[in-house]
């Protein structure tokens, strides 16, 4: 990139930045806490990062819209992180281009991209009071003191820390200090932000209160929201949407609801959340199609449309939506079954059945305080043709 | 069980006698040198038979002792200050940067360690000598620098290990420069190490006599330069007293330094433990 080039891309993102803040003076003042009304677009564009002979990223093409949260969920090793890192500006792509409200960032460094991140291990600096790291990137910036002062004081406002100004970071709670992080993101109203697996290193408990915590202050600020996380829970309940990856490839984008009901591949139905496969082959199609497995099971499942199949497919089936029934008398439409095993989860029980064909299902069951069923037990079993999925994508296509 | 030999138990107090002797031995000279140095007699005697602080009175109003006190006071200054910022760079780049050779730069680093000091001593008279430098204040300075930067080097390095170089990488993201992130967020996190590398320079030059008796001249005549020629040419208890001084500031110091690391990681927020 030429100098001029650079220098006019720089221009864009701060002027991505300056627009930001000029619509908090405008419109946002009055309210407590906003800081950036609104966030910038993200797009990548073929991004690929290679280690040696490994290619950790490969050509990710993704377009974020202004003030969308999108989760990365993926394994590790999975590409995820790198990706955010390239977005940040510590990793440099190998090709592609990464554009932040419109300007080409792909070869600004770091401190000129303007973008909040969060890190899973806070990152705070341990020798700065939790004003003193809140502080840290509007002096970077050369704000007055008494704007900081202004500055600092609304977003421990936005993160509910007032009276904790003069902490050190190692005074603070796991929780506490990610909210620390948090506000040292948003202070200098990033028009991105990113966050890398924010609450990993928190227990259950915290986790969950952050979560919604984060989601209440993305909805206050509206900045955009890149999170990457392998805690799939975490990114369907807060995500606009969900990018699920797998050896550094996008498997697939959507809402959590698409990505839960309809996954495009058999990855995605297995990452997120428990399924059921069934190898089957299409006998019959219309609106639903017809299938028989390899023991004999027939069963009618629901086609994503424009697929092309050939004689076999893979249907996925959730075990939440397998219900389970007494066997006799057989109602009508049910199947019959046997319990081969089941175990106790607290608020679900869970079941594994056996068809009369030998295929084998597992059901999740509420835990209404009906009486376990051992296994042995005969149980009627029922789904519905919406809720088995023909998996459009073959693993090996 | 009773009436069976239990060598372990027989045995526990071997290991405490064998630290008992080596301490003995380590502190050994210092049982002679300190009431030598309280000795009213004018030759060098071990037990006094009388007690006196002539010999301190001495020191202080010879004026070849104290010029070579300011001396070697001054060399260690230099010398501290220019070993902790060679020190710092260079535990810096090994840390770092992923440079090409980094193991053979650590092993030239670290070579005046193993290099025995006298081999260091001749060497750098000859060059010395050539560039017509001997004898000068920049002489005795650069060949202590040369044995205590690896020192700090060592040190500096271990502080440096100590702290989440993502931190740095956490301060560009948030709009530092990579310098200015180093001097707000790195540097204030090694000060315990930086301080202790820089009074360990000065302790060693302080204390170094084998550069000394090679690269000074009577205009940069240093302490231990100076007891060298005592000790060889004149043999009285001042020498004792000189020692005895120097024992008590070198404790000093190790004290004042343990005491400044306690107290700078601590205002560093990190746990007593850390910042070495």
């Amino acid at each position: 990139m030429s100098a001029a080039e650079r220098s006019a891309a720089e221009t864009a993102a701060i002027g991505a930045a300056a627009g930001a803040a000029e619509a908090l003076g405008a419109g946002a003042a009055g309210r407590r806490g906003v800081l950036a009304p609104r966030g910038a677009p993200i797009e990548l564009r073929g991004i690929v990062k290679r280690y040696g002979a490994m290619t950790a990223v490969d050509a990710v093409s993704l377009a974020i819209a202004a003030g969308e949260f999108v989760s990365f969920l993926g394994p590790s090793g999975s590409g995820k992180t790198t990706t955010l890192l390239m977005i940040a500006g510590f990793v440099a792509p190998n090709a592609g281009a990464i554009l932040l409200g419109g300007a080409d960032i792909t070869r600004l460094p770091p401190y000129r991209r303007n973008i909040g991140m969060v890190y899973q291990s806070y990152a705070l600096f341990p020798h700065m009071t939790v004003a003193r790291n809140i502080a840290f990137p509007l002096r970077m910036r050369g704000m007055r003191k008494a704007e900081i002062r202004r500055r600092t004081e609304r977003v421990l406002g936005l993160v509910r820390l007032e009276g904790f100004e003069d902490r050190l970071p190692n005074q603070l709670s796991g929780g506490q200090q990610q909210r620390v992080a948090l506000a040292r993101a948003l202070v200098f109203e990033p028009p991105l932000l990113l966050m890398d697996e924010p609450l990993g290193a928190l227990d259950k408990k915290l986790r969950e209160e952050l979560q919604v915590e984060i989601k209440r202050i993305q909805r206050e600020i509206r900045s955009t929201v890149v999170y990457v996380t392998h805690d799939q829970e975490e990114a369907l309940s807060m995500s606009d949407r969900v990018v699920v990856m797998n050896r550094g490839r996008i498997e697939q984008v959507g809402s959590p609801s698409e990505l839960y009901e309809r996954p495009r591949t058999r990855f995605v139905a297995d990452f997120l959340g428990a399924a059921n496969f069934l190898e089957a082959e299409i006998i019959r199609r219309d609106g639903t199609a017809l299938l028989r497995t390899r023991n004999g099971t027939l069963l009618e499942a629901t086609l994503p449309e424009g697929a092309v199949f050939g004689g076999s497919a893979l249907v996925a089936i959730r075990p939440e939506r397998v219900r389970l029934g007494a066997a006799s008398p057989l109602p009508e439409g049910w199947r019959a079954a046997r319990v081969v095993e089941s175990s106790y989860h607290g608020n679900t029980q869970r079941f594994q059945v056996a068809l009369d064909s030998g295929d084998r299902l597992t059901a999740f069951r509420p835990n209404t305080g009906e009486p376990p069923a051992p296994p042995g037990t005969a149980v009627a079993v029922r789904w519905e043709a919406r809720d088995a999925w023909v998996i459009p994508q073959r693993e090996d296509a | 069980m009773t009436g069976r030999f239990d060598l372990f138990a027989a045995t526990r107090w071997v290991p405490w006698l064998f630290t008992g002797l080596v301490l003995f031995f380590l502190a050994a000279p210092l049982f002679v040198v300190v009431p030598a140095a309280f000795n009213n007699s004018s030759l060098l005697q071990f037990p006094p038979r009388a007690w006196s602080l002539r010999w301190f009175h001495q020191y202080f109003d010879n004026p070849s002792w104290i010029e070579a006190t300011l001396m070697s006071v001054k060399v260690g200054i230099c010398v501290s200050l220019l070993a902790t910022l060679l020190g710092l760079a260079s535990a810096v780049g090994l840390a770092r940067y992923r440079l090409f050779g980094r193991n053979l730069l650590r092993a030239l680093v670290m070579a005046p360690l193993l290099v025995p000091v006298i081999v260091i001593a001749v060497g750098l008279y000859e060059l010395f000598l050539r560039l017509g430098i001997n004898g000068s204040f920049a002489a005795i300075v650069i060949g202590h620098t040369l044995v205590t930067f690896p020192y700090a080097t060592v040190v500096i390095g271990a502080a440096l290990a100590e702290i989440d170089p993502r931190l740095e990488n956490a301060a560009v993201g948030l709009g530092a420069r990579r310098p200015r992130a180093f001097l707000e967020v790195t540097l204030p996190l090694i000060r315990p190490g930086l301080v202790v590398a820089a009074l360990f320079g000065f302790l060693i030059s302080f204390d170094e006599v084998v550069l000394a008796i090679f690269l000074t001249s009577p205009a940069t005549m240093t302490l231990p330069r100076r007891l060298w020629d005592g000790i060889r040419f004149e043999l009285n208890p001042t020498i004792a007293a000189v020692s005895t001084m120097l024992i008590v500031l070198s404790t000093v110091v190790m004290l004042l330094s343990e005491v400044l690391r306690r107290v700078l990681a601590r205002r560093s927020g990190l746990p007593a433990g850390q910042g070495r």
